[in-house]
């Protein structure tokens, strides 16, 4: 044994009498007994299959992941999900990339510079929750614990904060649909009590037989699929219609039209592709359900429109169509003509006369159809409210609701989930509040600042965008028990969101984070920050939690099928570094408040209920499916229809159940996290249509739709018999309580309280609809829209073989020449291996891009490529570079959503180029909030365009 | 033979506490108290490595933490923050401290490269206390290793044991230029381009003499 040192060490001596030294026990490294290591020895190298539900997007497919040495080692998709049927896309296949990327974040840490300095340390989690605690402590003391937001963000797994922070007092939890596409949900939820409209194409279906057996169908039914505003082949939440759209397509002859003012990845697929000026999605179903009406003839089956059997199974309808019709007779102050005529609606979208009337007649006359309305348009539009209730009207009185091949209404037939872990029984909490002098009593959720306060008192989904203002105003509580209660709001902790730079106009959140009282004191005292990955908001927060990623948490699939479908979120692998679950996170913070004195967070409502997450997911998963046992065919034609159901699929079908009549429940074994994972998994119950109808007879079954009278609903607040119904009444009602006083968001547009049934308003910074903003025309000639690039989203944004790929205008490869530090190859011999500088050339990398048509590139000069500077009349500018291209409307400039102007590092090649991506947030208008739910107009505004 | 051995565990540890974690107070009131010889009382800036990388390294942090005996508490609070952005984040952090980063085509963590170093722990009979969570390829856990086969390998000579003794040693000399070699002088260079803090620049020199010795 020889030792061979080129230099003796001078300092030697020095070293080894340093006390510090003789600390000589391991820190990260154990001896392992020899049984230990020869268990080890032998298990290395082998596979374990996990089932688990992705995240890498919002379409949460079913996935299963190969476990070797402890890592994820293989990706599939999970063949006995229906959502994606075994198909992984790139992005589901890249979830290593997301898992054991270098930059996650890994540890807890506290801020030590300014917040948006960027100065952190790390910190112990006892450290972390230690000053979560006393500051939660603190502010529930001093100002009431509704001060505090808990804003659970984009992704699932959400309900252990929602049950925390209930408990803790607050009723303000949000989540990330708060600044998705509200007013594109609002007609469902309105209407039936749903959400989510899509079309019947999630294949394979469950479906009963005739001879009583279940079969796995594939059959397509559909014929026409409109999608408007909507892009299923890039912005994936519903997954099943990558496939579904081509697939009905091919085996059944289905026709596909888009609406879009830009050619989209799905206009590719379509039989007809229409562009229509920007948020003009109303009008355009306007006009579609004026010509329908106009021309329906039962007698001829060339314009038999309407299928009349929907007025059996809905209410309302002659007041709706006669507030529609009052509008036929008024003149649009911006061109004079009738509204919703063919001339009225072509020249307000651009479209030709002979277009509309061929896109309202094919809807009208082909059935099966479904006409579905997306998340960009008309969900970003300031009226988009009122595109989503016709949206509704059409799809019912053509007879396509929930038709086989027709439009699906996801939330209504999906699995319940949730329950009593979501913890919303704290919210009936009697809590006191001294207004005035005088104590008044009601309960946690009385305090919710927008159900109950002066803006947006039906903002159901929560006014995120509206945050900014409450940070730096508070809250005025108007409406309910504590009217005329002001609180401030002092904590904002935000899990998996970046509401930083998509919660509206980024400027305006920073200021408000930023914003200092009198004595220097930041107004907003405690922004924690909790995620897997380092976004922008945590350059501004106090504190940073690093929570286990996907692959780490146990928890269910949050997604959008057309029956009842639920799979596990499995925890494949150990968390990693010192990454923590959220049911740890939970119950770490719920102990902290009781040790500090708080008595809400008690041990049997969490460290002592749930021991693990498995716990807590088991009583999440306690109501599933939790849907009546309605349409056909009848899904359980043993059980009486009309019953709940609840329990495991293998249950309910050996009738392993109870049945309680007089609540009309059948209760069958509760599905559990080990009943999934011994079944690939997932939970799947059989489908049926029409759920809304008797299975044998042409009558309502009264237990489907979720609405105040069981049937469709085209009144929103009526009175009959004595009772008030309607899904505007409990808002209607809480303004008459406060003496008529008209909430903010209806007082913008005129209104005193929610309509009783159709209404119409304009939406703002459109100089074509909206004559208040025609004198902006000239020098704003250009519309501003936005789109998703799912793949290089925040979530996505650090993984390179999902970044360089371009997508339609707004991803190209049009990166500057950059150098990287790239290791050169595994050298031979003993050469240590040696770093290298490698250039990357120009356009190769794919960036954030402006894109914009040909022609009105041509008039200023700009070819692809050109850097440019978007401005709008508020002055707010971003810059970029254009993609010239004929695959947009002329007058449009389409920004990918968070493409660009990324200004925190960590979020891989996507900050390099921030300085010459665009930012289509800076240019958002952040006043402009819709005026019945408080959502941000992302897609109302008016820009000029310059060489840069 | 062995008295070299034990020069070089004093190194390594040293190193593992430098990389594993913070420095604490405790250590760098420790560190103040090393004098350096006469002979090298020159500026370390002036003059080069030389061919004592570690000692240099040693140097360079021992005048760094003389610059800042007056106000220690603070600079240690810098030392802390400055840590966080080179090896932890939450922003890109610049010097990634795992092997895999710069061995795997990935640059990545967890990849086939750890499971390797998993492997070669295994041999001698080691694992990470945190098996699964933490990558057993992080500097400060390599250099454990390697601060613990040192202290075996002296253990079991001095005990008689020289099969044993000889097999460690072997693991070893392996570990080091087989794996650390090869990943440690990029990481190095890393933290030098990086910080401008003299401690980890030190730090970082005296690792890399610590790897090539």
């Amino acid at each position: 044994m020889q030792v061979s040192r080129r230099v003796f060490l001078k300092y030697a001596g020095a070293l080894s009498g340093l006390a510090a030294l003789n600390k000589t026990g391991l820190v990260s490294l154990k001896h392992l007994s020899p049984a230990e290591a020869e268990a080890m020895q032998t298990s290395m190298g082998k596979y374990e299959v996990k089932y688990t539900a992705d995240a890498m997007c919002p379409a949460e497919c079913g996935m299963e992941m190969w476990v070797k040495d402890g890592k994820i080692a293989k990706i599939y998709g999970n063949k006995a999900v229906p959502m994606n049927d075994g198909i992984a896309c790139a992005k589901g296949a890249s979830g290593q990339q997301l898992v054991y990327s270098p930059y996650r974040l890994k540890y807890p840490m506290i801020r030590v510079g300014e917040r948006g300095s960027g100065k952190f340390k790390r910190v112990t989690w006892d450290e972390a929750i230690d000053h979560i605690g006393l500051k939660l402590t603190d502010i529930k003391k001093k100002y009431g614990a509704e001060s505090v937001i808990m804003d659970c963000g984009d992704v699932t797994d959400r309900d252990q904060y929602y049950r925390l922070f209930f408990a803790y007092g607050t009723p303000n939890t949000t989540e990330h649909g708060a600044i998705c596409d509200v007013p594109r949900r609002h007609g469902p939820r309105l209407m039936v009590g749903g959400k989510r409209w899509e079309p019947d194409i999630m294949r394979p279906q469950l479906v009963r037989q005739s001879d009583g057996s279940l079969k796995k169908d594939y059959t397509y039914k559909s014929k026409l699929i409109v999608y408007n505003g909507w892009n299923p082949f890039v912005a994936t939440r519903i997954f099943y219609e990558n496939r579904g759209t081509v697939g009905a397509k091919v085996e059944n002859g289905c026709k596909v039209v888009v609406i879009d003012p830009s050619y989209s990845n799905t206009a590719t697929a379509a039989d007809m592709w229409l562009a229509p000026r920007a948020g003009t999605d109303g009008d355009l179903f306007g006009a579609m359900l004026r010509y329908i009406l106009e021309n329906d003839n039962q007698n001829d089956p060339n314009k038999k429109y309407i299928d009349w059997s929907f007025k059996k199974y809905s209410t309302g309808w002659d007041d709706f169509e006669a507030a529609f019709k009052s509008w036929w007779g008024k003149k649009d102050p911006i061109n004079g003509l009738s509204y919703f005529s063919l001339d009225w609606t072509a020249d307000r979208t651009g479209l030709s006369k002979a277009q509309i009337e061929e896109l309202s007649h094919l809807f009208g006359i082909t059935k099966p159809a479904a006409l579905v309305w997306g998340m960009q348009s008309p969900g970003h539009h300031y009226n988009g409210y009122c595109a989503s209730i016709i949206g509704v009207a059409l799809n019912v009185i053509t007879g396509n609701f929930d038709a086989p091949g027709g439009v699906i209404d996801c939330e209504l037939v999906k699995a319940d989930k949730g329950g009593s872990a979501t913890g919303k029984q704290f919210k009936k909490k009697k809590v006191k509040r001294n207004i005035d002098g005088k104590e008044v009593e009601g309960e946690v959720e009385h305090l919710h600042m927008d159900l109950f306060g002066s803006k947006y008192p039906a903002a159901w989904d929560d006014a995120v965008a509206d945050y900014p203002n409450a940070f730096k105003e508070g809250v005025d509580v108007r409406y309910g028990p504590f009217r005329g209660h002001h609180y401030p709001i002092k904590a904002y902790i935000l899990r998996t969101g970046n509401t930083v730079l998509t919660g509206s106009a980024p400027w305006k959140w920073k200021d408000a984070i930023l914003a200092k009282d009198a004595k220097g004191n930041y107004k907003l005292e405690l922004n924690v920050f909790i995620d897997t990955l380092n976004l922008e908001s945590a350059l501004y927060a106090d504190v940073i939690l690093p929570e286990a990623s996907y692959a780490e948490r146990q928890s269910l699939s949050d997604i959008y099928p057309s029956h009842q479908v639920i799979y596990n979120r499995d925890a494949v692998i150990k968390p990693l570094h010192e990454c923590k679950k959220p049911t740890d996170i939970m119950n770490m913070l719920a102990k902290k408040l009781n040790e500090l004195g708080d008595s809400d967070l008690k041990a049997a409502d969490f460290w002592e209920k749930y021991k693990s997450e498995e716990d807590f997911v088991n009583e999440m998963l306690a109501p599933a499916p939790g849907r009546v046992n309605v349409g056909t065919p009848l899904p359980y034609p043993k059980y009486p229809e009309g019953y709940k159901l609840i329990g495991t699929p293998d249950s309910l079908e050996k009738g392993e159940v109870t049945i309680d009549n007089a609540k009309k429940v059948v209760k069958g074994k509760s599905v559990t996290v080990e009943w999934l994972r011994n079944n690939h998994g997932v939970a799947i119950w059989p489908m049926s249509w029409r759920r809304y109808k008797k299975h044998n007879a042409d009558e309502p079954n009264k237990a489907f739709p979720n609405t105040s009278t069981k049937l469709i609903e085209f009144k929103f607040d009526w009175k009959d018999g004595g009772k008030r119904y309607g899904g505007y009444k409990s808002y209607n009602e809480k303004i008459e309580k406060a003496g008529g006083e008209v909430p903010l968001g209806l007082k913008e547009i005129g209104f005193t309280k929610f309509p009783e049934t159709f209404f119409w308003f304009e939406t703002k910074w459109n100089p074509h609809t909206n004559p208040e903003y025609k004198k902006y025309a000239k020098d704003y000639p250009f519309q501003l829209i936005c789109g998703r690039v799912h793949h290089s989203m925040s979530g996505t944004q650090m993984i390179p073989w999902l970044g360089e790929i371009k997508t339609e205008g707004t991803w190209q490869p049009m990166n500057k020449e950059f150098e990287a530090d790239v290791p050169e190859a595994m050298p031979m011999g003993d050469e240590p291996m040696k770093s290298m500088k490698k250039k990357f050339k120009a356009n190769t990398y794919s960036v954030g891009s402006i894109w914009m048509n040909t022609d009105d590139a041509k008039k200023l000069g700009l070819k692809s490529g050109d850097l440019a500077v978007v401005e709008n009349p508020l002055k707010k500018s971003t810059k970029g570079k254009v993609f010239v291209s004929g695959g947009i409307r002329p007058g449009i400039i389409k920004i990918g959503f968070a493409t660009g102007g990324r200004f925190s590092p960590g979020m891989g090649p996507a900050y390099k180029s921030k300085d010459y991506t665009p930012s289509h947030n800076d240019l958002v208008d952040p006043d402009v909030l819709s005026p019945i739910m408080g959502f941000p107009g992302y897609a109302d505004m008016i820009v000029k365009v310059k060489k840069a | 033979m062995i008295n070299a051995l034990k020069d070089e565990l004093s190194l390594y540890n040293l190193l593992r506490q430098i990389f594993l974690k913070e420095p604490s107070k405790y250590l760098i009131h420790d560190m103040n108290k090393i004098e350096l010889t006469s002979g090298n009382q020159e500026n370390s800036e002036t003059k080069g490595p030389g061919e004592d990388m570690a000692g240099y390294g040693l140097r360079f942090m021992v005048e760094a933490i003389r610059k800042n005996e007056n106000n220690l508490n603070e600079w240690i609070e810098d030392l802390a923050i400055e840590y966080a952005r080179l090896f932890i984040g939450p922003q890109n952090p610049p010097a990634v401290p795992y092997a895999s980063f710069y061995l795997s085509e990935s640059h990545s963590l967890m990849t086939d490269e750890t499971i390797d170093v998993r492997k070669q722990y295994l041999e001698a009979g080691m694992a990470v206390k945190e098996l699964y969570s933490i990558p057993d390829d992080h500097i400060g856990i390599e250099l454990e290793f390697i601060y613990y086969l040192t202290q075996k390998t002296i253990e079991l000579f001095e005990q008689e044991q020289r099969d044993e003794a000889a097999r460690l040693f072997e693991i070893r000399g392996n570990f080091l230029s087989n794996h650390m070699a090869q990943w440690v002088p990029l990481f190095v260079e890393r933290i030098l381009n990086s910080t401008g803090e003299d401690f980890y620049k030190g730090a970082a020199y005296m690792l890399r003499g610590a790897v090539e010795l």
